[in-house]
Formats: C-alpha cells, structure tokens, sequence
C-alpha cells in the first residue's frame, strides 16, 4: 500500500520529471510522492515493477475558467466573485516533481536513476510516514543527527547522516533570521549529545548560550576562551604577517628595516605576548642602520601603531567579556594550540572561542593559527587530539571570495587546506554564512553537505545555484520564500535534497545575548562618572579659553 | 482638382456669413451656405450630401437631401435648406459653424456643429503651439482646414486633428464619436480590411461613409418617438446588478464537437453539450455550481432508415448530419435541462437560439436520416407528441408513414417546445452575420411611417452592396450597453425548403432577435429568445450585458465563455483516437458479440477518464 491517492499523471513525461493533477488540497510544496509503475530491464523485453520516488517542486493553482480580465472588472468594481456567474468550484492544482529514483520491488535501501518515464495517466501517492521515513534512511544503520522534519510533514523526521557533516564539511547559508544559528545550534547539539569534539569560533557571542545552559550538557564540558595569542618560533611569519598588514603602506626601505629587524628578534622558548614582541621588534629596528635617516623612526611609529590596535582590541575584548550579560562567563586564554591543543580539543568538549572586539584581519590570523596546528596535530597522525568539527560563524570573513580583493586574509590557505584534505585526518569544517556570494567559491563548492535557508540577495541565490551541483532551479526559486527555519537540505548526508524545518532549540536561547535592548537602554542612560568628569572639564577649559 | 476620398474640416463665422447682403440673401432664398469664395483643393460638387447638426432646440437632426457645388471660379456652395434654416434662426449669435467634411467619390458626409468664439479662445489659449491665428482662426469669414501630408511647413494633420478633437469634445454624441472608437479599434482592422476585401475598389473607399451615414440614418430612425423598434441603454453597475441577481439561477449551454478519424464508412461524430449553471451570491461552493457533461455518437442517435430510396452511390452528407446533429442536440437538451430546473432566470445558449434548418431534409443530395425512436424516447418525444405539435409533417416515399422522426419535424418540435417554454431561452451570437434586425428596423420604420418604402429599399441596395451585415452597421449605431427593442426575424423562410417540408418549416417557430453592444470597440452581438425572454428582457439583456462585461476585452458573456471550455473537445481528445485505435478497440467488443457493449465503448470513445469531467475538484 503505497498511501493516500492524491493525482493522477498527465501530459508529457520523462525519466526526470513529470507532471500530475493533484487532488484538493491533499499535497504541498516539497512533499515526497511515489508512482508505480512497470520499467524495461536488460535487453529483452522484459518489464518489472517499480516504485518511482519524486519530489514535489512546483505547485501551480488555477481555474481555467476565471479569465484575468474577469478578475480585473471584479477588482475594479468592487465585486466579489461568488455574487456573480463565475467558477469558483473548477481550480485544479498541478504538480511538477523531479524524479529522485527508483525503488525496484520496494526495496528502499537503495535508490536507483529511473531510465524510463513514468506513465501518463498513473496513480500518485502520498505515502505514509513510516515509508517515507525508510526512502529517506535507506533503511541504513549509521549515526545519524537530527535536524527536523519535512516541511509539511511533522510527521516526518529529518536525520542526516553524521559522518559526511563531520568528515567531509558542511555549509550552512542564510541570509539574517532565515535560520543558520537555529541550524547550527541544532547540529551543535545533537555533535554534543555523540560526544564528538568541536571548536567553535564565535565572532559575536552567538553561542555563549551553551555554556550557559550547560546543566543541559551534564555529559559534556563547555569551555568558553578569549583568544590570547603568543608568539612562537613556529608562528613568527604568522604574526609578521599580521603586523606587516596592520602597518600598511610601509614603503621599500622601511619594509626592508621591518624585515631584517624581524629576522633578528629574539622569541622565547615558551613564546611570548605579541605586545612585548613588538617591543621586541622596535628594539630590533632602533639598530637598524638606514641610508635614510626617516626609515627607522617611521617602522618604529608604524609598530607603535600596531601595538596600540593590538592593545586596544585586547581591551575591547575584555571590556566585551566584563560587559554585565558576560561577566559571570569563566572565559580563560585560549591555550596555546602548538603545546596544548589537547586542552582545546577532547571527546564531549565544545570550546568556543569569543572573537568580540578584534577587527577581521586580526580574527582571521587568530583563526588561522589555531586551524592549523589543529590540522597539523590531526594530521601527524599522532592521535594527540581526537578528530574534531570546527564551527566558523560568518565564514565569508575567514575565506572571503576572490573577488572580495581580500586574497591576503591569513585564514584563507588554512581553510583551503582543511577542506580539502582534512576528511582524510578527521578534521570538518562546518562553514555558516549569511553571504554566501562573499565566500570562497572553491572552498564552498568542497562541502559535502549544504542547508540552505532564506536568501534574497539575487547574487547569493545564483551563487549557491552555480556552487551546488544538485541544487535545481526549482528548489533554487524556493530560497527566497522560505520562513524562518525552513531550508533545504542536501549532499551526501542525506539521500537527496529535501525541505526541511529545523526544529528550535528554544531551551537554549537566551535573551540578552546578541539582543539587546538599545532602546531601552537608551532611555535608562546616565553618564558615567568619567564622562561627566569630561565634560566639565571640556566645559571648564572653553570657559577659559573665552575668558 | 483631387478627387476620391478627402477629409476638411471649414470654419466659418457665421455672424460674417450673414452680415454680408449676398451671403445672407444666398442662405436666405437659395438655402445655400458659401463655405468659401476661393477654390478648395480637394472638393467636388456633390450631390449626395448628408448633413447631421444639432438644433437650437437640442435636437439631432440629418438632411440627407443636400448638396454641394463648386462653381469654376472656384466658389463652394452648401445647398441645404434645414441648416440654412437653423443658421439663420440663429441669427447672429450663431457664433462660429464648424463643417467636418468627409467625401469618397462623389459621397459627402457633413457634420456641422455650431461653436462660440470664446470657446475657441479659450483652446488657442491652451493650445498655444498650434498657432489657430496663423490659420485666421477665428476666421474672419472661413477657414479651411485639410489634414496634409505635403512637406509645405504647415502641420495642417495637427490642426486638423487637434481642432477635431475640440469640437468633437463639445459634442461627442453629434460627432457619433462611439461610431469612430468603434471603427478605430485595433481589432476591427482585419475584419474591416477583409470585408474591404470583397468589395469594388470604388466601394472600397465609399464604405466608410457610407457606413457612417447608414449609421447616422438608423440611428434617427430608433430615436424617432414613435418608432416600435427602439434602443434601449442599459446602466452598467455591477453592484446592483448582482444584488439583484442574489440567489438566481442562471444556466449556460454550449456543445463541442469532435471527430474521430473514420471507420471507413461509418464516420462517427461524437459530441458533448455542457451545461454550467451557477446560483450567484450563493456562498456555499457545493450547491453553488452545478457541471453537467452529456456526450452524444451521432451514429448512435440516427436511425439509418432516410425514407427514400439511395443508389448504392449516395451517401449521407456527413457534414449536413453532423450539423443537423449539432443544432438538435442543443436545444434538446437546453430543454430537457430547464424542465428539471424550472427557477432558471434564464438559460443562455452559445450560438442561435433558432438556427437556419431548411435544408436537413430526407432528400436528395444530403440524405439526412431519422432519429432513433428509443433514443427520443429517453426525452419523451414520441411520434404521436410531435405530430401534435406539427401538421402537415410529410410522408416517406417508401410507404412507412410520416417522417416525424426525421431531423426536421424533430426540429421543429422543439422550437415549438422552446416557443412556449416558462424559462427565458436565450441564444447569443458572437458576431451576427446577416442583416434581419437591419430589415426589421426598415421594415418597422416604414409601418411607423417613419420613413418610406422607396428609402427602405434604397437602404437594402446599399447594404447589399457593401455587404454590411447587422454587427458593423449597429456596431457603429449603438453606444455601448445599448440594445434594439427584440423583434421577431425570420430565421426559416419557408420557400427555402424543400416543397414537401414547407408546412412544416412554416409552423417553425421565430426567435425574437436583437443586438447588444457591450463595449465601445467590440462588435455587438446578436442575441435570440424566446417569448419569455422578450417578456423578460430588461433582466435578461441586463444579465446579458453585466456577465459580458466581466470579459471587457473579450466582450462575450462569461459564462458561455466558462461552458466553452468545458464542453470544448481538446484536440488531443480528436487526435488520440485515431482510427487504429478506434478500430482494435471495436472489433474487441465486436467480438465480444454485445451490441449494448458495442455502443457503451463507442461513447466511451468520445468520454475517457482523462476528460476533464473526471478530475479533482474543489471541494
């Protein structure tokens, strides 16, 4: 029994899609549909049955016999159209579906590609949610995520496959509010509840709700780091690097005094602070003998420069940390990733990493050294640190497109080489965006696994379309309509592409973080004490001044 | 001078046309007008002039007696004794006279409209890059104005145009402004240009004024007060109209025909009547809407037997048959649908209500068979019932006693059906080939005495002529929502058939026939009923008129549109069954040996699970 009746096929068909005449109401957008039918096997001639499996991907609703015009003078006159001689009983729905394969004999453990149209004419089914349950598993026993359900279908759960997320990466792409944190949460969780290791780089905050529900996680450890970076032997150029983008517009000679300073500062075994590095590296350039007597104090003023960003995004990042919503969180320095990544990465361990405070080329150098010698510690096969899922919000920071003229970002080559070769050492990516068109087109395209949620930028829509080999131009008119939460989700972690609404997470939403209430704060304002010292005083001074 | 067809437009003023002695003494004693003391390119004496203008009293008036004459020192002269008339009443207040003229070959077509000075002011004001008084206008005396196309550097076309356009908008009823939206529509092009087609070249260019006078003439005539035949103006308001309509019933009915590719010899014809009935405003979709699909096989309705002797070379007239066919099933079942909705307010028929049935006799050449007895029976038409109804119903020639079941006298029982039906039957014709409301209008207007015997038949030449039928010539009479009073036409003139049937066709009964004009650009539509409906016409033409508009492009009652579609026989329907198919599929049940099994598959034939009868609805 294949379910409820709800059309019948009709007009042309192909192996890859066709079209049927749905019975009232009785089927929706994305809804999984079987058709039965008789295929050609081998050379002779030969039939056996088979149970067609087809996706719902258009709907298109309408009544033959209202005319536009007639809606039109409706309109225009103000008339309703039950008052008048026209239809309302004879609307007809009709589907498009695509074909996702063929189940020969009811056998769901696996699909194959149907060769042959369906009938016109046929039977289409709604099949039950057992059934659909065992089209979309396979009937295979693997470790699987839960993520939702089918859109339409409550019904109907989503899980996907854990292996291909965590080993072969996976993207999640939404414009704001269309459902990536609930998403990524979601994956988080069910990551957390198997115990496997994750790394979550957190630009803003957003998943510093996990630790604070952490009673929920009794199995698991949530650690919260605030990035503390020291400079090591192995991480010298990383640092140049960033110093010699934060310097900017540093001309040949002066250039040459930073290099050759840098080549001489000394490092010590256990490393050091990036700020007395520095002081380091000025000492170096004050010995520095130029042909120009202006090279040595412009480097120096340059560092200095450095320096003083450096500090003051530290300081941001711990005013960050005191702001009252944050105070009570136990972040500690983030452990040094060449000596101590073992204390970064462990079975039942979330470690979040807050970037709060750092501008973008400072929090893709963090990014970078951290990925990196996590990559290198996998990939020694040393078993130093198990395998792990690093989570990188806003992505398009980290591995910006081409096109974005920010080829020099330090986290690029990292990402790069982790999502090419990091399914083989057990280190996954899990890449979030809200602007997919900003992201690393190449990097992108190596998912393996892809939620997409809302998009409207027509740029991030033909984008994802262009980057995702198995996403139809039907699913990809869908983008822009979907409500929150709602995506469409495929790759090799599930069988193929389906709607899917992603269950909430409510419990671990908090208020408060990432959403405050400017308004309201605005308006229960009072100046500090310092601020108002400063105003007197700039008031005082002008009196003066006019006096 | 130029001859053929030219379009001028002369202002004169009249207070100057009668201030000077010769001038007002001309419109005094001669009736003549002087357009212009100088010569005028293009204009020919002419004595086939129409004026049409508007009295001091409000009045529309046409003097179709007048001329022109254009002296050889080039003078032009109007000759018309009514505007001189109306001119001189008018004295010197008469302000300015504009004359639009429109000749073709001998053919004037005058339209005079009487003006004020300020008012062309006031446009010269608000027009200032026309430039009026670089044209002397207003005119000292007259003023010529021709659209050119010469390359003189005066842009006359605009003036012209632009100063049309003013006077027009003074008196759009005058100018019979409906009549030029109506000629002008971009969809009357190629109907227009078609039937130019059929004409002489000469009368290629007459028609237009000649269409345009015809139409200035009849509409005089429907306004008269003591015309019987008179035009009816229908308010369009959709809100009242279907409040007023709430809870009504209206049914609409058209038929499809297909054919399925032969059988070598016997040909069926399949057919479907659909009926669409609709309660307006009722708000429960369930007893709202009711659908009914009825497919017919002719060769399963016919009974072979023609009542003549056929050589083995004759042949039914398949085509003849099939339209026999066509038109008796309608109405039979329009008829068997209102006796078990006896509430309708009006069952509405795609297509005649009453059509030409004169030559679907027995007789040699078309053969025209019976009807099944049992399949008359299913109606409860007997033979005894229509030979009630009709006298004189002819004998066969083969001894077997009246042809009552013979396509004509079926026919003709049913009109007599239909003639005393309670329910108002009404048939609407898309474009109305023919002239009978043209001739009934004639032929009323002269029993009315309003025109004359000798007029009637020079306006049958003329449209015989220029072939006008009835949808162009009230296409550009009637204004739109306007309708003609329903009289009765003769659909079946008896000497048409053949002398046997005669009696019978005799007995056939009229429809009662009008025209409808929904839009301003649409041709009007012809529209037959019954004596109930002509007792019922206000509701009727109103619901008639307000369900077209629902279609304002299409200008065709949507409902009839809606049961078009759904009786229509979709090609693939025709296609698909074609003769192969057809054939293996009867000769399995032929086999079968079951004749009941051998007609169900052959209606079957005509109605497949496919049809969309069968697909889902809402509920």
């Amino acid at each position: 029994m294949l379910g409820f009746h709800i059309g019948t096929v009709v007009g042309n068909t192909s192996p890859h899609e066709f079209r049927f005449v749905v019975r009232s109401r009785s089927a929706k957008m994305g809804d999984l549909v079987a058709v039965e039918m008789e295929v050609p096997i081998g050379a002779s001639a030969r039939v056996e049955k088979t149970i067609v499996w087809a996706r719902i991907i258009e709907l298109d609703r309408y009544n033959p016999f209202l005319p536009v015009e007639a809606g039109q003078e409706l309109a225009d006159e103000g008339v309703k159209l039950l008052d008048t001689v026209l239809s309302f009983s004879r609307d007809q729905t009709e589907a498009k579906v695509l074909v996702l394969g063929c189940a020969p004999g009811g056998n769901y453990r696996h699909l194959f590609p149907l060769n042959y149209p369906v009938t016109p004419g046929a039977e289409v089914w709604l099949p039950p949610s057992d059934i659909v349950r065992r089209i979309l598993t396979g009937d295979e026993e693997v470790h699987r995520l839960k993520l939702g359900h089918l859109v339409g279908r409550s019904d109907v759960e989503v899980r996907i496959k854990s292996n291909p997320v965590v080993a072969r990466h996976m993207a999640i792409l939404a414009m704001t509010g269309g459902g990536k944190t609930v998403a990524a949460r979601r994956v988080i969780r069910e990551l957390l509840a198997a115990k496997y290791p994750l790394v979550i780089l957190d630009p803003h905050g957003d998943y510093l709700g996990f630790w604070s529900r952490r009673e929920l996680f009794k199995e698991n450890t949530i650690k919260l780091f605030y990035p503390s970076v020291r400079v090591q032997e192995e991480t010298r150029d990383l640092i140049a690097f960033l110093v010699r983008e934060m310097t900017q517009g540093l001309t040949e000679p002066q250039r040459e005094a930073y290099e050759v300073a840098l080549e001489q500062t000394k490092i010590d075994p256990n490393g050091n602070d990036v700020s007395t590095f520095i002081d380091r590296l000025i000492d170096e350039v004050s010995r520095y003998q130029a042909r120009h007597s202006g090279t040595v104090p412009a480097v120096k003023r340059a560092l200095r420069i450095v320096q003083g960003h450096l500090r003051a995004m530290q300081e941001s990042n711990v005013r960050l940390r005191r702001q009252p919503r944050l105070k009570e969180f136990p972040f500690e320095p983030l452990p040094d990733p060449i000596t101590h990544a073992h204390e970064i990465v462990k079975p039942g361990q979330a470690s979040i990493i807050y970037l709060g405070g750092y501008d973008h080329l400072t929090q893709s150098t963090m990014v970078s050294l951290v990925l990196k010698h996590l990559f290198e510690k996998r990939a020694s096969l040393s078993d130093e640190i198990p395998p792990l899922l690093c989570v990188v919000e806003e992505a398009h920071n980290f591995v910006p497109s081409a096109s974005e003229g920010q080829a020099n970002t330090p986290s690029v080559e990292i990402i790069r080489k982790v999502i090419t070769e990091g399914r083989k050492f057990g280190v996954g990516l899990l890449l979030i965006s809200q602007r997919p068109s900003r992201l690393d087109e190449t990097t992108l395209s190596q998912c393996n696994t892809y939620m997409i949620f809302r998009l409207v930028n027509p740029r991030d829509q033909a984008f994802v379309e262009r980057v995702m080999e198995n996403l139809s131009r039907a699913d990809s008119r869908l983008l822009p309509g979907f409500g929150p939460g709602q995506g469409i989700i495929s790759g090799q972690g599930v069988r193929f592409p389906l709607l899917i609404q992603v269950d909430q997470d409510k419990d671990l939403e908090l208020t408060g973080l990432a959403d405050e209430n400017f308004i309201e704060a605005a308006t229960k304002w009072k100046s500090s004490k310092q601020a108002e010292a400063a105003q007197r005083s700039s008031d005082f001074s002008r009196q003066l001044d006019e006096a | 001078m130029a001859a053929g067809a030219f379009k001028l437009l002369v202002v004169l003023n009249a207070a100057a046309c009668l201030g000077r002695d010769v001038s007002v003494q001309r419109v005094q004693s001669k009736s003549q007008i002087t357009l212009s003391e100088r010569p005028l390119r293009s204009v020919n004496s002419a004595s086939d002039v129409s004026i049409r203008y508007r009295s001091g009293d409000g009045r529309l008036n046409l003097d179709d007696k007048a001329r022109l004459i254009v002296h050889e020192t080039g003078r032009s002269l109007l000759v018309t004794e009514p505007l001189s008339k109306e001119l001189m009443a008018r004295g010197s207040d008469s302000g300015l006279l504009f004359l639009h003229l429109e000749q073709a070959n001998g053919l004037i077509r005058i339209i005079a409209h009487f003006s004020e000075e300020d008012a062309l002011e006031a446009f010269s004001a608000r027009r200032p890059d026309l430039r009026l008084a670089s044209y002397d206008l207003p005119p000292v005396y007259s003023t010529e104005i021709e659209p050119s196309t010469l390359r003189d550097g005066m842009d006359t076309d605009s003036v012209y145009q632009a100063l049309l356009g003013f006077i027009q908008s003074e008196d759009p009823k005058l100018f019979t402004t409906h009549t030029e939206v109506f000629l002008r529509a971009p969809h009357l092009i190629v109907p227009l240009l078609s039937h130019l087609a059929s004409l002489s070249a000469e009368d290629n260019l007459r028609f237009p004024i000649q269409l345009r006078r015809l139409s200035d003439q009849f509409r005089s005539i429907l306004e008269m007060g003591d015309a019987s035949i008179r035009i009816h103006k229908i308010e369009r308001n959709h809100l009242e109209m279907w409040a007023d309509a709430e809870r009504k019933q209206y049914a609409f009915l058209d038929g499809g025909v297909a054919k399925i590719a032969g059988l070598p010899g016997a040909e069926p014809t399949a057919m479907r009547i659909g009926v669409y009935c609709v309660r307006a405003g009722d708000q429960d979709v369930k007893t709202r809407e009711e659908w009914l699909l009825a497919p017919f096989v002719v060769g399963d309705i016919i009974d072979k037997n023609t009542g003549v002797h056929m050589d083995d070379d004759d042949q039914i007239d398949l085509r003849r048959l099939g339209e026999a066919a066509r038109y008796t099933l309608e109405l039979l079942s329009a008829l068997e649908f209102v006796k078990s909705h006896r509430n309708l307010e009006a069952l509405f028929l795609h297509g005649p209500l009453v059509n030409s049935f004169v030559m679907y006799d027995e007789g040699e050449p078309h053969f025209i068979p019976y009807l099944k007895e049992d399949f008359l029976a299913q109606f409860g038409i007997t033979a005894a019932a229509i030979e009630d109804a009709l006298s004189d119903i002819p004998r066969s020639r083969d001894g077997r006693g009246r042809m009552s079941r013979q396509f004509m006298a079926v026919y003709g029982y049913l009109l007599a059906q239909m003639a005393v039906s309670s329910v108002p039957l009404v048939g609407v014709v898309e474009r109305s080939a023919g002239s009978w409301l043209a001739q009934a209008v004639l032929r009323s207007a002269v029993d009315a005495q309003i025109i004359k015997q000798d007029y009637r038949a020079k306006v049958m030449t003329l449209l015989k002529r220029y072939n006008i039928s009835d949808d162009f010539l009230f296409g550009c009479v009637l204004e739109e929502g306007e309708y003609l009073t329903p009289v009765t036409i003769a659909k079946n003139e008896k000497r048409r058939a053949r002398e046997i049937w005669q009696p019978v066709v005799a007995q056939f009964s009229p429809p009662f026939a009008t025209v409808l004009k929904t839009t301003e650009t649409s041709f009007p539509f012809r529209v037959e009923m019954n004596r109930a409906g002509s007792d019922n016409q206000a509701n009727v033409m109103r619901a008639l008129y307000h369900t077209a508009r629902l279609l304002p492009r299409y200008a065709f009652p949507v409902g009839l549109d809606i049961v078009d579609k759904y009786a229509k026989v979709p090609d693939w329907l025709s296609k698909n069954i074609s003769a192969r198919m057809a054939a293996r599929v009867l000769n399995r049940t032929i086999a079968e040996g079951d004749a009941r099994l051998v007609a169900q598959v052959r209606r079957l034939l005509a109605h497949t699970p496919r049809d969309f009868f069968y697909r889902p609805k809402v509920d």
